[in-house]
């Protein structure tokens, strides 16, 4: 709901729409400049990380999937990394493509659904994905067909769609047969296409000519795009390791929040996802999805936020291909997991969540009860540069008719595909003159 | 057995009690050797399974301040809006899915939602005695019908 204040806020959306959860936008003005913006998360607190205590180590990936149901495999992959990194276990590497399989389908199904139904209506002017599909049938079928693809890739591996059962610590209860993998093979190039088609159209939206200035973080590992282990880089030369995260991050309180606020441990902002995957490792991408990239006008680094919805049409098209070939190579893993026993100390795992960097610790007992445990979302992270990126969006459209103002306040939290339900682990608008 | 090719959709939740009166018929329909699926009331997925069904029935729980175990008959068409609280991630349901479905040309031939007024939505398993009771003369009328 979008409406003229009464108070000092110029724009006041109390309830920002097209985002996973809840949570509004405030932008007041003074002096004719933007004095203050605000991204309120007002989805209660979650306490995730309280009722993890006491639980055995085996059970993060179960607990923590329900944390969302856009990216559960975000979750599990993340608890699995850091309990295996606590046991000292090293999955084997058909384990490990397996698990890239899995999360290729909660990327094809998450940035679909974004650039689709979330993203594209405020480039092409509707107020929702529904009004578009009136109008743009096939393309919101393109749309539906990717997603649904994903979705079905995550049950043939997951064993659900959302919320998959199949992901255990070490593994995988059961490893797919490579006959019900083959069998997704035409419809996942059928898919291959409808991602090149799906970068060409959004590459023809209208993009305002602003960048993000702030720190890109995402993961590294080499020869790979990034999506899990190796370690964590950024734009400004970090270069660490994944259980080095809480000397160089942090979380903090603020009032207008119900999600901690990520910063560097210098206070400064940082942004992860999809422009700072790209941006860091481009050269990384599948050939196919370079290709659509160059094509689309995007060079080997991308700071337009606006433009994000051609990144994740990039990153999407990755995905897709990235599932063929490991459809194509795949090898059951024999046995589909391995042993992690209950060790005592700390374990931290990261992966790449569709929406940025995903960071978990552990710490358990000799008996492998879970004393301690910290997750650390991107969109908890990415908060302070979204304002940040609000602010410079509102001072730059202040003098624009206040729907237009509105729009692109709004649009500016879109253009990092927010999730509140994680991060509180949003969105209205209000804007005060 | 139901008619021929009607397919019953049951909408819910399992885990928050009388949420999961939609699914509860849906499996009463297929054990009575009718086609009943349940849907966790994603619209995309909502549209998919029944875009190309001649005959569909779909059954939701409600929560409007009726009797517990009220059953109402609605006209899809009525349910076809986006409210405010539906554009976001959160609160999709039937609504969207049937509005979904008209925007791609996609709704069954025939389309009928069944609404069972729910008590008790709090975290756990099993339904409520009233809704329990509608549960079962829904899905006999279903079989019946």
């Amino acid at each position: 709901m979008t409406h003229q204040a009464r108070s000092p806020w110029l724009v006041d959306v109390d309830a920002l729409t097209r985002v996973e959860g809840e949570g509004g936008l405030l932008v007041r003005v003074e002096d004719g400049k933007v004095a203050d913006v605000q991204l309120r998360i007002f989805e209660p607190p979650r306490f995730f990380e309280g009722f993890l205590r006491g639980r055995a180590h085996t059970e993060p990936p179960d607990i923590t999937a329900r944390i969302c149901g856009i990216c559960p495999v975000a979750y599990q992959m993340s608890a699995c990394a850091a309990i295996e990194d606590l046991g000292g276990v090293t999955v084997t590497p058909e384990i490990m493509a397996l698990r890239r399989l899995l999360y290729a389908g909660e990327w094809i199904e998450s940035h679909a659904l974004h650039v689709y139904l979330l993203h594209a209506p405020d480039f092409l002017g509707y107020e929702h994905g529904i009004a578009m599909a009136a109008d743009h049938r096939e393309v919101v079928e393109r749309g539906l067909r990717m997603k649904k693809l994903g979705n079905e890739l995550m049950e043939v591996v997951g064993g659900r769609a959302i919320h998959p059962i199949n992901v255990r610590v070490g593994g995988f209860y059961k490893a797919p047969s490579r006959g019900v993998l083959r069998d997704l093979l035409p419809a996942l190039g059928a898919v291959r296409d409808d991602a090149v088609e799906t970068v060409r159209w959004v590459s023809h939206f209208e993009f305002p000519d602003v960048e993000v200035g702030c720190e890109l973080v995402a993961l590294h590992q080499p020869g790979e795009y990034p999506l899990m282990g190796g370690r964590i880089v950024s734009t400004e030369g970090l270069d660490i390791p994944v259980q080095a995260w809480p000397d160089h991050f942090r979380e903090g309180h603020v009032a207008r929040s119900t999600a901690l606020h990520g910063q560097r441990i210098d206070g400064s902002h940082y942004l992860t996802g999809p422009l700072a995957r790209y941006t860091l490792a481009s050269d990384r991408l599948a050939p196919v999805a370079r290709a659509a990239a160059e094509e689309a006008g995007l060079g080997p680094t991308c700071r337009n936020p606006f433009r994000s919805i051609i990144v994740r049409s990039v990153e999407l098209l990755h995905a897709v291909d990235e599932a063929i070939r490991m459809i194509e190579a795949y090898q059951p893993p024999a046995p589909p997991s391995v042993p992690v026993p209950p060790t005592a100390g700390e374990g931290h795992g990261a992966s790449e969540a569709p929406r940025g960097l995903l960071y978990h610790r552990y710490r358990c007992d000799v008996d492998g009860i879970i004393t301690e445990a910290q997750i650390v979302p991107p969109t908890a992270q990415n908060q302070p540069a979204i304002e940040d990126d609000l602010h410079a969006v509102a001072q730059a459209y202040l003098d624009a008719p206040h729907d237009e103002l509105v729009r692109r306040c709004e649009t500016a939290v879109r253009n990092h595909d927010p999730c509140i339900s994680c991060a509180t682990h949003f969105l209205e608008v209000e804007v005060q003159r | 057995m139901t008619p021929e090719g009607l397919l019953v959709i049951g909408v819910g939740n399992t885990f928050r009690r009388d949420d999961g009166a939609g699914a509860a018929v849906a499996d009463l329909v297929a054990a009575g050797g009718g086609r009943g699926v349940c849907a966790d009331g994603e619209p995309a997925r909502l549209v998919e399974l029944w875009s190309h069904e001649a005959d569909v029935v779909v059954v939701d729980a409600s929560r409007t301040g009726a009797q517990p175990g009220t059953v109402r008959f609605l006209d899809p068409h009525d349910l076809a809006t986006v409210s405010p609280s539906l554009r976001g991630g959160h609160a999709l349901g039937v609504g969207t899915a049937i509005g979904l479905g008209q925007s791609l040309g996609r709704l069954p031939g025939r389309l009928l939602v069944i609404a069972i007024e729910g008590a008790d939505f709090g975290d756990g398993e099993g339904l409520s005695p009233a809704v329990a009771r509608a549960v079962h003369h829904v899905a006999a009328d279903l079989l019946g019908a």
